[in-house]
């Protein structure tokens, strides 16, 4: 009897373990959808404030690229400097506490002999106060800019100086962040410039007893001003030249266009000089050039104002708003070389030439001002009506693939790609997959059912866009690749429909792009 | 031989839904001419069918494996505008202790049983194992698809007139699973377009009204995912002619908790995932996703409350004088086939324990089978049994039923 318990129970214990699967169940079935779909219009080539429609319902490509951007440290330089005082009593004496023991006014002057200025306000500044005490108790020094006002304060600081010991004299080191602080450099009598009055007093320290103070024991003061800049000033700027030479600045608009060849229809600019200063300006344009450093093209912008001096009358100041002065001129191709310019596709500028501050004198009378926001500008404002003819324009878009198949796993697959292109643009595509390493590991190319991978572009926009069909059959081993693919890198080679004609884009433009697939599914 | 082991385990693991508990072949009762007080009564059973899908198929459900375009096809061949798969798997043991000299024993049982039943369309069918592109542009019907299971402990206590072998059990029942798939009028058509002579898929058109609700406990305890009450009860009488016997299993309720219901009420167009060439990708989640956003799924969790799989049977054996004698059985459990089945066998008995049978059974989505069976009295108080109604069925590959049932007694 136990015989027969054992076996039945071996039975069940064999059976249970039998009972998995040795490979999952799956079958193969034909799925046909659509798998996505997308539009690429001039808003995925260009930001939306670039374009500008016009009343004909065509479009204008317009850009303003800042050249130059002079701001008050280039026109006036405060550099730093160092104040020193020593004290010393010719007698011996033995001071009660709190009791003023030296006292001294100085007027410290701002260096720089270009500028007379009555009033600045620093933007940046440090004040370091190095104090050697050769007195053997300690003392107070008490340091202060009665016309240096923050906050309503004046700046006024007191230092505690150690006393000597051994014959080492006590020292105490201190800094001071002095930005923000308002000066008024005119001075004890109120008529000079560039001139800020300081006060030093020390005294023996409140809570002490009497300070011994032996004979031509001296107190030595060291006070240093740096990193000095303003941010506002006030007074006469002198007559003052500073020259540009080549100064570069990005130009990105035609990012990836560079071996593109492009003729346009007309295009027209403004150079917009903007003077924020309350002084007069003289400025020169040198040398305006663009240059494409994938091609090494560059161009040289030609018109009557190079090298022609441009008076800018100074900014006016109303209450705390500041009114800029400007001048524009107009570059268009009647008067200047501004369509070969742009056609250039440079990806930099550079700009040479000079600014003069005051070109006619103190004829402010010492009233001449800076603000925190003024600055001399040059901007440069394209306006380029899209009516163009381009050619070799070539085109690169990274689109990531997740293709998260949660046990649903293609075999082969026949791929369709719908263009309904409106652009009068064609475009032979070629799509690569690219795996996680970064590596082409597939040309899509390669599976196209037809000889060609041209989307075609309209021809009359009246007639609707031009429907192209790429079909892709994509055997098991492709299919394996792009399952595991990390991208997809669609280069195209772009041209205008009718080249070299010239086309003329509008607003309503655009390729909608429709992807398909039938395909055999393995299921799992 | 592993397919066989295989299948003696989904016998051995299941419960006794047909079996005759307590009664032998001849209609006698395992209590008598018998001084013992313990019985155990081991049962187990495993059976599925189906008026269009072969065994082959749902092998491949079992126990895995690649389907290929012949065993597709033998179904494909089958189908009809009312398909239907049902089956139904369990094990129990009881343990009987008669007190001497009284009519009632005290009975314990444990089993554990998984009950399912699939209604679908042909079109349904067709989408899910060929896919759509044979449809061209069609529209597939989806209509009056359903589908539902359930999986259950139960732990019972009852008692047993040993006269008669009748029984009455009340116990507490724990789901596993459950799930209620239900598709009211839906439909799928795929529309193609056409351009520089290529045709290709341009949008999938769909309108559903359906839901889906499943709860698994994912293994959690035997309570994971339900809790519930139900009776098992059987009533045998004996008269000039025979053995009547009536008997009732799993009739209950169940409380279902945190169930997902899956509810999609819409009419789409379905174009592609939108992808954003400035920059963005495209990414293809996973196939619920997929499925979830062409058909605007709305998704909360519930609980609910419903019947166990209950079952009703009714058992007629003929009085066993002589060798021959016949049982006729009719069962029902509409969770698992909407047809009852009808079972009638022929038995041989071998001197005064051992039976042999032929048997043909009518009903269920499957409508006729043959089977054959044998109890055999292993020394004195052991008794094992093993049958099937479809006995063609586990050498017929394109059978649409199979079936198995075993039964150990053992007298202690």
């Amino acid at each position: 009897m136990p015989k027969m318990r054992l076996i039945s129970l071996l039975l069940v214990l064999i059976t249970v373990l039998g009972c998995k699967k040795d490979e999952p169940t799956s079958w193969d079935t034909e799925l046909a959808a659509p798998i996505a779909f997308g539009r690429l219009d001039l808003n995925d080539l260009f930001a939306d404030s670039l374009l500008a429609e016009n009343p004909d319902g065509s479009l204008s490509l317009q850009y303003n690229q800042k050249v130059l951007e002079l701001v008050i440290d280039s026109l006036i330089e405060i550099p730093g400097d160092t104040v020193e005082n020593v004290w010393s009593l010719p007698v011996s004496l033995n001071v009660p506490p709190n009791t003023l023991i030296f006292s001294q006014e100085d007027e410290f002057e701002f260096t720089n002999g270009s500028a007379s200025l009555s009033s600045a306000r620093l933007r940046n500044g440090e004040l370091t106060i190095l104090i050697t005490n050769e007195i053997a108790s300690e003392i107070v020094l008490e340091y202060e800019i009665p016309e240096a006002i923050s906050d309503g304060e004046s700046f006024s600081v007191d230092v505690i100086v150690p006393p000597s010991a051994d014959g080492v004299p006590g020292t105490a080191e201190i800094e001071f962040d002095i930005a923000g602080y308002s000066l008024d450099l005119t001075g004890e009598d109120g008529n000079a410039y560039n001139t800020l009055k300081t006060v030093t007093r020390i005294r023996s320290p409140a809570d002490a007893a009497n300070t011994q103070i032996i004979a031509n024991q001296e107190v030595s003061l060291l006070a240093i001003y740096q990193s000095l800049s303003i941010s506002e000033a006030v007074g006469y700027f002198n007559t003052a030249q500073t020259d540009f030479d080549g100064v570069e600045s990005t130009f990105d608009e035609f990012t990836g266009l560079y071996e593109a060849i492009l003729s346009l229809e007309s295009a027209t600019a403004q150079l917009k000089l903007t003077n924020g200063f309350g002084a007069d300006l003289r400025a020169v344009l040198g040398d305006l050039t663009i240059s494409n450093s994938f091609t090494e093209a560059a161009a040289q912008l030609e018109n009557s104002s190079i090298e022609a001096p441009i008076n800018l009358t100074r900014a006016l100041r109303v209450g705390n708003t500041l009114i800029p002065s400007q001048q524009s001129i107009l570059l268009n191709p009647q008067n200047s070389n501004i369509t070969s310019f742009i056609e250039v596709l440079g990806d930099s500028l550079s700009f040479s030439g000079s600014a003069t501050l005051n070109p006619l004198g103190n004829i402010s009378n010492f009233n001449d001002f800076i603000l925190a926001e003024s600055s001399l500008d040059i901007e440069f404002e394209l306006d380029i009506p899209l009516n163009f003819s381009i050619t070799n324009l070539l085109l690169r878009d990274t689109i990531a693939l997740s293709l998260d198949s949660d046990g649903i796993f293609p075999l082969e697959m026949d791929l369709y790609m719908l263009f309904e292109n409106a652009f009068p643009i064609s475009m032979e595509i070629t799509p690569s997959i690219i795996d996680q390493s970064g590596n082409v590991v597939l040309l899509l190319n390669d599976y196209l059912a037809d000889d060609s991978a041209v989307i075609s572009g309209s021809i009359d926009p009246a007639m609707g866009p031009s429907v192209t069909v790429l079909k892709y059959s994509l055997d098991a081993a492709a299919v394996e690749i792009v399952r595991n693919a990390n991208s997809i890198v669609i280069a195209a080679a772009a041209e205008t429909s009718g080249y070299p004609d010239h086309i003329s884009i509008i607003a309503e433009q655009g390729i909608d792009i429709k992807i398909s697939s039938t395909a055999k599914i393995r299921v799992q | 031989m592993k397919r066989i082991l295989v299948i003696g385990a989904f016998a051995l693991l299941s419960t006794y839904s047909f079996a005759q508990e307590n009664l032998l072949p001849d209609g006698s009762t395992i209590f008598a001419e018998s001084s013992k007080n313990w019985f155990v009564d081991m049962n187990g059973w495993a059976n599925h069918g189906s008026n269009s899908v072969t065994n082959t198929f749902v092998d491949k459900f079992l126990f895995g494996g690649f389907i290929n375009s012949d065993q597709k096809n033998a179904v494909f061949d089958r189908l009809s505008g009312n398909n239907t798969l049902g089956g139904q798997a369990g094990a129990s043991i009881s343990l009987t202790y008669r007190r001497d000299e009284k009519q009632w024993a005290w009975q314990i049982a444990y089993g554990y049983s998984q009950v399912q039943r699939i209604d679908f369309e042909e079109d349904l069918f067709k989408l899910v194992f060929d896919g759509n592109a044979g449809f061209d542009e069609t529209l597939i019907q989806l209509d009056n698809s359903q589908s539902g299971s359930q999986g259950f402990h139960k732990w019972q206590v009852g008692i047993v007139d040993v006269e008669t072998g009748s029984f009455a059990r009340l116990g507490v029942y724990g789901g596993t699973n459950f799930d209620e798939v239900q598709l009211g009028s839906s439909s799928i058509q795929t529309n193609y377009s056409s351009a520089n002579g290529n045709t290709f898929p341009g949008a999938i058109n769909a309108v559903t009204d359906g839901f889906s609700e499943v709860r698994d406990s994912g293994g959690n305890g035997m309570f994971g995912a339900g809790f519930g009450i139900g009776v098992d009860a059987q009533v045998n009488r004996k008269f000039e002619f025979g053995t009547i016997s009536l008997a009732v299993s799993d009739l209950g309720i169940m409380h279902w908790s945190n169930v997902e219901r899956r509810r999609s009420d819409t009419k789409t167009s379905f174009n592609g995932f939108e992808f954003d060439l400035d920059g963005g990708g495209i990414s293809l989640g996973s196939a619920e996703e997929l499925v979830d956003s062409i058909f605007d799924v709305q998704t909360e969790t519930i609980n609910r409350t419903s019947l166990l799989p209950w079952q009703v049977t009714a058992i007629f054996i003929s009085k066993a004088e002589k060798t021959l004698f016949t049982i006729a059985q009719l069962s029902l459990r509409p969770a698992a086939y909407s047809i009852p089945h009808l079972n009638v066998a022929l038995n041989y008995k071998l001197g005064k324990a051992h039976f042999l049978w032929l048997s043909a059974s009518g009903g269920g989505p499957e409508y006729f089978g043959f089977g054959a069976g044998a109890q055999f009295r292993l020394f004195e108080d052991s008794f094992i049994s093993v049958s099937s109604r479809h006995a063609a069925g586990w050498v017929a590959q394109n059978g649409l039923a199979r079936s198995l049932y075993v039964q150990f007694i053992q007298r202690l």
